[in-house]
């Protein structure tokens, strides 16, 4: 696509061979004498009470799990834990080498992980350094519990931060409210963000996505640093996982981005390849890679420097992180790591392990990574067993002393919904307003002024009307799609981490023309072009921002959410609950409505989305209301699914007095607007309907003398009904109406309340015009389907009040909404 | 093209195509046979005629203990007939006349349906000519359900099988007749050949007569019947009928009735085919058009009422319906309910009832009060009637105490309804009913009694 890319027939038509380099497995073949001179005594020590402090805090929680207790504890966990004994050498050898710059996300398996993260981190941060983020950390209120289980003990800084992390990690599996966050994230979903463990996920695969953007975000505004993306063998299956990989290998990073940001991602996908799936073996099973390292040779060019590594030698381990590391810091990335391992506890406690023979455990266990350390330590005469079993020891009580603190209702109580009923209320959005997320001076290619674009709008009528209340032709009117380009031209001059990317957003324009004269005025870095990878888009925005940026991504079409739909309904919604609001989401989902292309292209999904809890939704109509909106959008710190409509991206602005400020300004989230006063008949509509609704108010008015007040929703999440609930005391009768498809829609949410809200006022019930419960069908069809002006009459008559004389065409009977119900249509 | 449009001229039908004539629609009226519908032609009408000639018979025949003597008294069927044919005829010249009066066209020819296009235009066709209407309203009613029973068609053409219409023609009382089907219809009929000296045997599926009605008053008519001669056989299945006899299945026992003439009266299935509802999308269920509580059916425009619909197949719910959807149509408000429908069983003696059974309480879990007196409390029935065979039962709303269902065995009971239906349908309250003065001596006091 980009002019300084020419695709010459001669060169794409040759002839030849595709090569692969030869990809390496196992390949570590030095023992702990020949590392000894690489590690010191303690360091082994180091590697050994980490593997075995996960191997404890693993244990610990199936005997909680399966028999109620450990070490003479009681306790009842009825939550999720799958554990990770056997994979403890893997975690730990990647974490030995990295900082707390350095993120880790994870999945559903990846205690060991965290443990072996924030061990690493404790040890690498001077006293000082620790206490501030633990005194810091969430009030404090997770530190008070260690440091009151102490006093009057004489105890290291250093020790203090493990039994934090332990404690905090162990909580937090036990949803308290002294937990990592404050135990809405459990254990599938647990991290601890100063010390770079960023969000485990509980769908697998999911951190793919989530850990590239925050690669991007670390690239982007210069941060230091990688990203290890932590996934399970069976993950590679997913398609995000692919996407993901796909978006970090992008030529573009090389080809097309310029000075410092030329360079690949600094990203690594490391598979915890345990060989299991659930129940799935993944090899000779439910794959066809045989080795998960081949998969990076599909990729790019680097094979994705693809390797597959023993995870049962930490020392193998971080041999090979020592090397890969290297290649992401000279802009090479990104990286794929096969670490072979094995895990010894089921799936879950529930699993049977009737997919595996227990010579096949047994041969594992024979094998164990922290046995085998050990052995070869002490046969190798470096440590001695005493040596050993006083870490042990150490451990057991670490946990244990974890456990009874956990475990006591009074020290670590249960987050109280009952005394404080807004507690996760509050934490479902931020709510901020932050306009610009970073202090340095954003990148950008020309003065506001040098753009031609804004030069051709300044010449623009900004209201669709002269003075003599003629209408302005299209070409010379300022439309919608000038109206969002102003908004977001503006945030890119004020926030240096703002990043739009997107499929053609680049040169095309974007699909729909918003972001023609962008190209011009951003550089590369933070205008871009994707792969066709919907899940990504959405998905790398959810790490951007959680890492710190604002991300600016665009789906195209609506219909597309779909194919981001975890993205979208599991993960741009619910972290920022999820951490205790320890995170934010400021991320504006672009999504465009179709018109004319049929029924993969044509779909109002607001429903979809208003459904999710945590994400913000809003549909505005008119070019005031779009800059007002998307500013306020982009000033926020909350997820935003932007939806805009393709039939009006021409429409001028017809009822803001004065039309579109040049100036950039906020419309509040949640006020609907009244666009037409009337006092017989309320229509509040939702979305390009609006302008249907407006054209049936005139034939209310001018052919039965019913004189209509018509609203605009603007906002769907969240919604204040004051306006509308005034309205219909006034009027005594509403139709709520909107091009998404009837059934199990917003709409009749808003009906139900408006039902409730206004019962003694209304003269009828409430009236839901949306489209038809079909496929959207061809453009020629289409009156048939999408709501109509005269659909409102007809809904009127048959409804609300038959009008006489009046013949309806389409049909609101109830026995045709009992009949298309009962059908399903 | 016409304001609206009424296919099928029965009590539904004319009375809608009055009630939109009346208000300046212009109408069109399309009938394929007689106006006045199955009622007038083939239904209520004649069937009380001929009620009410047997009626007089019977009383003639027992007049001596009202000291009245009489000789030879006889019934002259086919002199019932004429009559009934003459009563027919000028009820029907008399819609003719009423229709004139309100300004429809009436048009003679099967109406069928052709299609609706973009603007809502419906044609419809009575014969060769086509119509067009926005608005259209379907009354056409029911028809006759013959089971596939063997012998049933077979004993059609001979004569020896017939139904509620030929029935209506029959020229001669036959010694024996059966009666397939302890409906109302079929109820009428034992009652009238009963009284006009056929021994009459009634075969019913289920396990007592008279449909849904209050059980007890069901078994109390049965009773009374079974005294007068009328022999019934329930939970008893017909597996031949025709030639001369009736076979049943009587509990897994096969018995021979023997029967000169068999009624089928199994029931009557709304007219739904062969009139071009499939070209406009009607919803049907069931074997009916389904309609919402103004007459509406799923198609904009198009209503369907009284028999067609299948709720309530009376012709008085015909009526209401006809006028509510005719209201709807002119933007008017109104609303169809079914709670305070009137029925009657024309049978000697009468019997009448309206609103919620003992049984439809319990089923919809409504707490009633019951009172109940035997009819002879009133002083003019005792006066009138030898044996004091009637009853009446009166339910009460326990919380509000208001009337919801009254269920009457007697004379005159198909007259005295009428007060019950109007406190059922004003929802009196016992306080109020109290205060309204009842005419002495008239059976209808039994209300003020029962209260
Ligand atoms: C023996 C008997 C006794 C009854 N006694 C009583 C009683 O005592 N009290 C009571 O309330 N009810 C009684 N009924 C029931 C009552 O007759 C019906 O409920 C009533 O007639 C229904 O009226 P309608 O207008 O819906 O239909 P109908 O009376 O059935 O009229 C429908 C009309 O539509 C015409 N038609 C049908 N299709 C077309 C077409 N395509 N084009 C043109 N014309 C068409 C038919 O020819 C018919 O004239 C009795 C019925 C029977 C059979
Ligand atoms: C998208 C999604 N599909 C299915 C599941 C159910 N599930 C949970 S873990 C798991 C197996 C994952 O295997 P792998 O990625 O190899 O991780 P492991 O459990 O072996 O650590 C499955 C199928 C899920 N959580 N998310
Ligand atoms: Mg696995």
């Amino acid at each position: 696509m980009p002019k300084q890319l020419p695709i010459d027939p001669a060169e794409i038509r040759k002839s030849g061979w595709i090569t692969f380099e030869k990809i390496p497995v196992n390949q570590y073949k030095k023992d702990v004498a020949d590392e000894s001179k690489n590690f010191s005594k303690k360091d082994f020590l180091r590697i050994y009470r980490d593997m075995r402090m996960i191997r404890e805090f693993e244990s610990m929680l199936l005997s909680i799990k399966t028999t109620n207790s450990y070490n003479g504890l009681e306790y009842n966990n009825p939550g999720p834990a799958h554990l990770s004994m056997g994979q403890e050498a893997a975690a730990v050898g990647q974490a030995y080498l990295l900082t707390p710059d350095d993120y880790i996300f994870g999945s559903h398996r990846s205690h060991g992980e965290i443990l072996a993260k924030g061990l690493s981190a404790i040890n690498l941060l001077n006293d000082k350094e620790l206490l501030a983020v633990m005194e810091g950390f969430l009030d404090g209120n997770t530190f008070r519990v260690v440091e009151d289980s102490n006093k009057g003990r004489d105890i290291s800084v250093k020790d203090l931060g493990i039994e934090f992390l332990i404690y905090g990690a162990l909580a937090e599996i036990f949803a308290k409210d002294t937990g990592f966050h404050r135990g809405l994230g459990g254990s599938m979903h647990a991290f601890f963000l100063p010390f770079g463990i960023y969000p485990n996920n509980a769908i697998v695969g999911g951190s793919g996505t989530i850990s590239t953007g925050s690669a991007l975000y670390k690239k982007i505004n210069r941060k230091p640093g990688i990203v290890i993306c932590n996934i399970g063998d069976g993950s590679l299956g997913r398609g995000p996982v692919w996407e993901a990989m796909s978006l970090a290998a992008m030529d573009q990073f090389r080809t097309l981005w310029e000075g410092d940001m030329k360079g690949g991602l600094p990203i690594m996908y490391n598979i915890m390849n345990n060989q299991y799936a659930m129940g799935g073996q993944t090899r000779g099973e439910t794959m066809g890679y045989d080795f998960a390292a081949r998969i990076g040779a599909g990729v790019n060019i680097e094979q994705m420097h693809a390797e597959r590594i023993d995870g049962y030698n930490p020392l193998a381990v971080i041999d090979a992180m020592k090397r890969k590391l290297k290649i992401l810091k000279d802009k090479k990335g990104p990286v794929f790591l096969d670490t072979v391992t094995y895990r010894y506890s089921g799936h879950s406690p529930s699993d049977a392990d009737s997919y595996r023979t227990p010579e096949e455990k047994k041969a594992w266990e024979e094998v164990d990574s922290i046995a085998a350390f050990r052995k070869e330590l002490t046969e190798a005469k470096i440590l001695t067993d005493a040596q050993f079993d006083e870490i042990d020891e150490n451990v057991v009580a670490t946990i244990t002393k974890a456990v009874s603190l956990a475990i006591d209702p009074v020290v670590s109580p249960r987050m109280d919904l009952v005394q404080n009923p807004g507690a996760i209320e509050k934490l479902m959005f931020s709510n901020g307003r932050i306009p610009s997320m970073d202090t340095a001076k954003p990148d950008m290619l020309q003065k506001r002024e040098d753009n031609l674009r804004v030069q051709q709008i300044s010449r623009k009528e900004r209201f669709a009307f002269d003075a003599e209340g003629k209408a302005v032709s299209k070409n010379r009117v300022f439309q919608l799609r000038d109206a969002l380009f102003e908004a977001i031209l503006d945030k890119f001059y004020e926030d240096p981490t703002l990043v739009a990317y997107g499929e053609e957003n680049r040169d095309w324009g974007g699909a729909f023309a918003v972001y023609r004269g962008l190209t011009e005025a951003v550089p590369y870095h933070r205008l871009f072009n994707t792969p066709i990878s919907e899940a990504a888009i959405v998905g790398s925005a959810v790490g951007y921002a959680m890492s710190g940026g604002r991300a600016l991504v665009e789906l195209m079409y609506a219909d597309f959410l779909g194919c981001a739909g975890d993205e979208v309904f599991n993960q741009l919604p619910k972290w920022q609950a999820m951490s205790a609001g320890l995170v934010k989401m400021p991320v504006v989902l672009r999504v465009s409505i179709g018109s004319k292309y049929g029924a993969q292209h044509s779909q109002d999904w607001t429903s979809l989305c208003t459904h999710i809890p945590g994400l913000k939704v809003v549909f505005p109509v008119t070019p005031y209301d779009a800059k007002g909106l998307m500013t306020t959008a982009l000033n926020g710190t909350d997820p935003v699914v932007f939806f805009e409509s393709q039939r009006i991206y021409d429409i001028g602005e017809q009822f803001h007095e004065g039309g579109v400020p040049t100036e950039s300004y906020e419309i509040p989230f949640g006020e609907p607007d009244v666009k037409r006063p009337g006092k017989d008949l309320t229509i509040l509509t939702i979305g390009a309907t609006l302008y249907r609704a407006l054209e049936a108010a005139k034939i209310f008015n001018e052919q039965y003398g019913i004189d209509v007040e018509v609203i605009d929703a603007r906002t769907l999440v969240p919604f204040n009904y004051e306006k509308v609930v005034e309205s219909v005391k006034k009027t005594g009768k509403i139709i709520v109406a909107g091009d998404s498809c009837e059934r199990g829609g917003y709409l009749n949410d808003v009906a139900r309340n408006i039902g409730t809200f206004c019962f003694d006022y209304l003269d009828a019930p409430v009236a839901v015009v949306g489209s038809r419960n079909w496929i959207t069908p061809c453009h020629e069809l289409e009156n048939e389907f999408f709501p109509q002006p005269g659909w409102f009459i007809d809904v009127f008559h048959e409804q609300i009040q038959p009008i006489a004389g009046y013949v309806a065409l389409e049909s609101f009977t109830e026995v045709e909404l009992m009949r298309r119900s009962r059908l399903g249509v | 093209m016409y304001d609206l449009i009424v296919i099928g001229g029965g009590p539904g039908g004319y009375l809608a195509a009055q009630r939109a004539g009346e208000n300046g629609l212009n109408t069109l009226l399309i009938e394929k046979n007689k106006l006045g519908g199955v009622c007038l032609n083939e239904g209520c009408i004649p069937s009380k005629a001929f009620l009410n000639s047997a009626k007089i018979f019977d009383q003639a025949k027992n007049s001596s203990v009202f000291g009245v003597t009489t000789e030879k008294a006889a019934i002259d069927q086919s002199a019932v007939v004429s009559r009934k044919n003459k009563v027919v005829k000028a009820l029907v010249s008399g819609v003719g006349a009423a229709m004139k009066a309100a300004k429809v066209t009436v048009k003679y020819g099967t109406g069928v349906i052709a299609g609706r296009d973009a603007d809502g235009v419906i044609s419809v066709y009575a014969d060769e000519e086509k119509f067009e209407t926005k608005r259209l309203i379907i009354a056409t009613g029911s028809e006759i359900v013959i089971p596939p029973i063997p012998g049933v068609s077979e004993g059609l053409k001979d004569g020896t099988v017939i139904t509620s219409r030929e029935i209506l023609d029959l020229e001669t009382i036959p010694e024996t007749m059966t009666i397939v089907g302890a409906g109302v219809i079929g109820l009428e009929m034992a009652s009238y050949f009963q009284m006009c000296g056929c021994k009459v045997t009634v075969v019913e599926m289920l396990d007592h007569i008279a449909g849904n009605i209050d059980r007890e008053m069901s078994s109390l008519l049965q009773k009374t019947y079974e005294k007068r001669g009328i022999e019934f056989n329930l939970n008893c299945k017909v597996t031949k009928a025709g030639g001369g006899f009736v076979e049943i299945d009587d509990a897994g026992i096969t018995r021979k009735i023997p029967a000169e003439r068999v009624l089928m009266s199994v029931g009557r299935r709304p007219v739904i085919k062969g009139f071009g509802l499939e070209s406009i999308g009607v919803y049907t269920e069931h074997g009916r058009i389904v309609a919402d509580a103004q007459g509406r059916t799923n198609v904009p425009g198009v209503f369907a009422i009284g028999d067609a619909n299948g709720v309530w197949m009376l012709a008085h719910a015909a009526y209401r319906e006809a006028e509510v959807a005719v209201n709807t149509i002119l933007g008017k408000k109104d609303t169809m309910r079914y709670d305070a429908m009137p029925s009657v069983i024309y049978t000697n003696p009468e019997m009448a009832f309206v609103g919620e059974t003992e049984e439809t309480c319990r089923e919809k879990g409504i707490a009633y009060k019951k009172r109940e007196l035997p009819m002879g409390y009133s002083g003019r029935y005792l006066a009138e009637n030898d044996v004091v065979e009637g009853k009446i039962k009166v339910l009460f709303d326990e919380s509000t105490n208001r009337m919801i269902g009254c269920h009457m065995v007697g004379s005159y009971a198909s007259e005295i309804i009428l007060s019950a239906t109007i406190m059922v349908e004003t929802q009196m309250r016992v306080e109020d009913m109290k205060e309204i003065i009842f005419p002495h001596p008239t059976v209808g006091e039994i209300i003020r009694e029962v209260l």
